[in-house]
């Protein structure tokens, strides 16, 4: 049912007595295209604010900054202790994005600083510390740009650090199950907002690193030795996708009361199997149906288009997966498909459901 | 425009103006959650949808794999006969369900390979482009038939790749030659934007138009399309209609999505086309002659300005439109 504005919506809910007292005067929230508007802005504001800070510290000491990386440190920690205190009061849409423009150089500071005083001797002390340092951050700053740069950053430093200690799959698996918990239960949080904006960030840098990964040869690539990621680690990151959907798949089913209809439970069942098995080969395809499931669950368009988008996206790469020939490959698709269109018949038949042709 | 229930449900939880042991029904109660006829529905099209493309994807890698021991001739009559087969299907199938139009993908899939199929054993010497432009004129006819989004959105995608490969043979298009990368440019703004106002003009006439996606991808390739010439007018000294252009282009967006109606993801990408390309005529005009620390404050502040205040305007207008819908 999609209704025509808020108005209805509390009207009906009232009438069901579902809601209490007068309608509440809050702002529509807003897209996500004009959040990411905002936080591509607010970043390349930083970036630009970044060389002016440093250059104009530069200038003062008379040198390289890599001599001075405590003074780099108490500047960067400075502007986000400033940047903290200022988010905790209302302010303009200008000096909001000021200040979290400000926050940004700040920590582009203390990492950069951290990067002169090891010389590249313990990244991975480095990579762990900024994943601890933006889940600070991410948890503390009270803004909603904020919270999903700091997650998005957080998620990747883990990434990275994890990369630098020959483990990858690990990280893959945490993140892929944080973002489906996290989004599953977003109804259930005391604070929505906040994990609201934390789903968020960790989605994006998901999909940065599968995409990375698994279709185009990136910064991943040449930042550790991808040779690590032999067919076995894949083979991991499948099969903790395989967990994280089945997790999904039992949470919807309990969403909609369906543990107790054995049919329902069955074909979910041997649906997940059955994707489990082809995910084995096509790699990715997992989180593609993982993203549909939830978008769709909870009417999340932006998450439906996404698992629309991956699912296809990773389907089209397996062509140029070269651990099977292409005559092997077709002979997958092929079953994959008589067996979908099978599968349709089946659940039609179980269900006892006119088709959905209109 | 209006707000989706969802998000007014989260706003409503925000505010606390639902119990948590109601929680459940008011998302069902307003269709946040689906019901189980809402899931049947979607699981029902999601296997359609991938088990048609699943087959047509694995007759294409077949064919890919050009085995010897499979003579030609059965090659042609495996896709042949899955083209016939698949069209015969659309027409027993009746052309509105949901079934028939996945099948007439399936068949416009098919084709592709079939011309694919003609070049890898007749070794024709015809360029790719030929492929990609045949492919597309040869499915006209059931894009036309079909009447639905998706398989329109194929075309146009086909269309693309078939110019962007002339012309990179070719440097020109109709006798007319091109000296100039920009040139391509301006063909995939031309074709892309055509689109985008041919899709807004018949949307109003047919139901099955009425795609937000498809108009949306459509505005993203053509406002990056003009971006990217008029950065070429900044950077590269290229010809001066480009910024014209840009500008009548702003200003026609601004009409069609400000004042005739209201789309905030269009709005967004013309905020991002305007923020890019004044940043970028910042940079160019401060840092020409010389590199100053200041130039970098005034245009790290200029970036935040434009941010917030597109960030700004946009929140009004959603406001505007959603109580216009009061």
């Amino acid at each position: 049912m999609q209704m025509n504005n808020r108005k209805n919506i509390w009207e009906t809910l009232s009438n069901a007595s579902l809601v209490e007292g007068e309608q509440p005067m809050v702002e529509a929230e807003s897209p996500w295209y004009i959040k990411l508007l905002l936080s591509v802005s607010g970043w390349f504001g930083a970036l630009f604010l970044l060389v002016f800070i440093g250059g104009s510290l530069a200038l003062m000491i008379g040198g390289g900054l890599e001599n001075y990386a405590v003074l780099l440190i108490l500047v960067g920690a400075g502007l986000i202790f400033f940047s903290y205190n200022m988010f905790k009061n209302k302010q303009s849409d200008f000096m909001e994005h000021f200040i979290l423009a400000l926050s940004v150089a700040g920590q582009a500071m203390v990492i950069a600083a951290l990067f002169f005083m090891f010389e590249n001797r313990a990244d991975e002390v480095i990579f762990i510390f900024m994943a601890l340092f933006q889940a600070f951050l991410m948890w503390l700053v009270p803004n909603y740009i904020h919270r999903m740069m700091s997650s998005f950053f957080m998620a990747l430093s883990l990434t990275y650090f994890f990369f630098q200690i020959g483990q990858p799959n690990i990280s893959t698996i945490l993140l892929t199950f944080s973002v489906a918990w996290l989004w599953i239960n977003e109804f259930k949080w005391n604070n929505h907002k906040r994990v609201e904006a934390i789903a968020y960030g960790m989605t994006a840098a998901l999909v940065f690193i599968q995409y990375s990964v698994f279709v185009t040869p990136f910064y991943l690539y040449e930042f550790s030795d991808f040779a690590n990621m032999t067919h076995f680690y894949m083979g991991l990151v499948e099969l903790g996708s395989f967990m994280t959907l089945a997790y999904v798949v039992w949470k919807l089913l309990e969403e909609s009361d369906s543990l107790n209809n054995n049919k329902v439970v069955m074909l979910s069942m041997v649906g997940l199997i059955l994707l489990g098995s082809i995910s084995l080969y096509v790699d990715g395809l997992m989180l593609g149906v993982l993203f549909l499931l939830i978008g769709f669950a909870h009417s999340h368009h932006l998450l439906t288009g996404l698992g629309i988008f991956s699912s296809l996206a990773f389907l089209s790469n397996y062509y140029y997966y070269t651990g099977e020939t292409l005559m092997d490959k077709a002979g997958l698709l092929l079953l994959l498909g008589l067996g979908l269109i099978v599968s349709r018949f089946i659940v039609k038949t179980v269900l006892n459901k006119e088709a959905s042709d209109v | 425009m209006q707000e989706s229930n969802r998000s007014v449900v989260l706003s409503l939880l925000e505010s606390k103006s639902i119990k948590e042991e109601n929680i459940d029904k008011v998302l069902y109660e307003i269709g946040v959650i689906p019901s189980s006829n809402s899931w049947y529905m979607f699981i029902d099209k999601l296997l359609l949808w991938f088990g048609g493309l699943a087959l047509a994807f694995s007759l294409m890698f077949f064919v890919a794999y050009n085995w010897t021991e499979f003579g030609r001739f059965a090659k042609f009559a495996l896709v042949e006969g899955a083209i016939v087969g698949s069209i015969a299907l659309y027409w027993y199938l009746g052309g509105e369900k949901l079934s028939a139009k996945v099948v007439l993908m399936v068949s416009s899939i098919l084709l592709g390979v079939l011309l694919a199929l003609v070049g890898q054993t007749y070794q024709t010497g015809a360029d790719t482009w030929q492929l990609f432009f045949y492919w597309a004129v040869l499915i006209l006819p059931w894009v036309l038939v079909g009447r639905f989004s998706a398989i329109w959105m194929v075309w146009i995608f086909l269309v693309n790749i078939s110019i962007a490969l002339y012309i990179d043979i070719f440097r020109g298009l109709f006798g007319f030659s091109f000296y100039s990368e920009y040139s391509l440019l301006w063909i995939f703004f031309i074709f892309n934007t055509s689109a985008w106002v041919l899709w807004e003009f018949f949307s109003t006439r047919y139901e099955w138009l009425k795609s937000n996606w498809a108009i949306r991808v459509l505005g993203f390739v053509s406002m990056t399309a003009v971006t990217s010439l008029s950065l070429s007018f900044l950077w590269e000294e290229q010809s001066g209609v480009a910024i014209l252009v840009w500008f009548a282009w702003l200003a026609t967006v601004y009409w069609a999505y400000r004042v005739r109606k209201v789309d905030l993801f269009i709005l967004s990408i013309m905020a991002l086309s305007f923020s890019t390309v004044l940043v970028s005529f910042l940079i160019n005009a401060l840092f020409q002659h010389s590199f100053n620390l200041g130039s970098l404050l005034i245009i790290g502040l200029v970036i935040i300005g434009l941010g917030a205040g597109f960030a700004s305007w946009l929140k009004s207008v959603q406001k505007e439109a959603e109580d216009a819908n009061e």
